[in-house]
């Protein structure tokens, strides 16, 4: 039923919302999500609809099938076609450093430019034996889910300020949060969309835990891409 | 007595819900068509522009009675 322009190539994604009012709201939730992070919706189809009764009231629940663009080609609000570069930061202390909103500012100004941020977030995800009994109760559980929450948060209010520091220079950038060391969470979003350039967004030597790891360098070895590594002052 | 029905298919659209969709579809379909029995929707999709959904549209399938003009 969708129309896609001819030479145009989409990827298609399957995602599934809930909501306690309607199928509409459901899908009002996935697409409000999927934008989050994906740049370019295209469209969304309908693939599954049905309740889940579990707590006694109805849960509406939908599937739909998101496709967004994967190649480069835009077309600008004067209509003509442009090639963008897109490039992945990766960030999280630094993204209050207002220096990195002007340069991601500024690049995008100076060239056709697309900006994704991955925050990845540290959380915890060992369980600790309560010291009493020597074993894991279900509070350790408790304990655990509450702090990788935490986490999120954290890293989506960071995100949050540093998109609107952005949309305050009249520029649009996507972004997400995730949790887990830096590596893996970039490498996620490589695997799911397509990239030219890495920028790591960090702390000076000495203080930086990114660089302890070596991450641009990792980075560059795991997707053969140029990494840009931007070391930024602690922001006050 | 042998009957022959007719299939057609129409898309609805509606900015509140794919309900209003399938309903604009079928008064629309009710202004020329007599005894129409069942719609069944085959498809549902949405418009996004900018992130937001803008439009609901249904596609329905409608039968209704063969009538050859005799």
């Amino acid at each position: 039923m969708i129309q896609q322009p001819p030479g145009r190539v989409d990827k298609v994604i399957q995602i599934v919302a809930v909501s306690p009012e309607s199928w509409e709201a459901a899908a009002q939730n996935a697409v409000a999500q999927a934008t989050k992070s994906i740049r370019d919706l295209t469209s969304a189809t309908v693939v599954e609809q049905d309740l889940s009764l579990a707590n006694g009231a109805p849960l509406y629940r939908i599937k739909l099938q998101v496709a967004f663009q994967v190649d480069r080609t835009r077309t600008d609000a004067a209509g003509t076609t442009v090639q963008v570069r897109r490039f992945l930061l990766v960030a999280n202390q630094t993204l209050a450093n207002a220096e990195l909103s002007r340069f991601v500012s500024s690049t995008l100004a100076d060239q056709c430019a697309e900006f994704h941020v991955v925050v990845p977030q540290n959380a915890p995800s060992i369980l600790h034996a309560d010291p009493a009994t020597g074993l894991i109760g279900p509070s350790a559980h408790s304990v655990v889910a509450e702090s990788r929450q935490a986490a999120r948060e954290e890293g989506e209010v960071r995100l949050a300020s540093f998109r609107e520091a952005l949309g305050d220079m009249g520029h649009a950038v996507t972004g997400e949060v995730m949790l887990g060391d830096p590596a893996t969470a970039a490498r996620s979003v490589l695997a799911r969309s397509s990239f030219d350039e890495i920028i790591v967004s960090t702390l000076p030597v000495g203080v930086s835990r990114w660089l302890k790891l070596d991450l641009p360098s990792r980075l560059q070895r795991a997707c053969n891409l140029p990494v840009t590594t931007l070391v930024q002052e602690e922001p006050s | 007595m042998d009957s022959v029905y007719n299939v057609i298919e129409l898309i609805g659209t509606s900015e509140q819900s794919w309900e209003r969709a399938a309903v604009a579809a079928v008064t629309e379909a009710s202004k020329t068509v007599r005894d129409l029995r069942v719609a069944e929707v085959i498809e549902q999709d949405l418009l996004i522009e900018d992130g937001n959904v803008v439009l609901y549209r249904t596609k329905i399938r409608l039968s209704f009675k063969y009538e050859s003009g005799e």
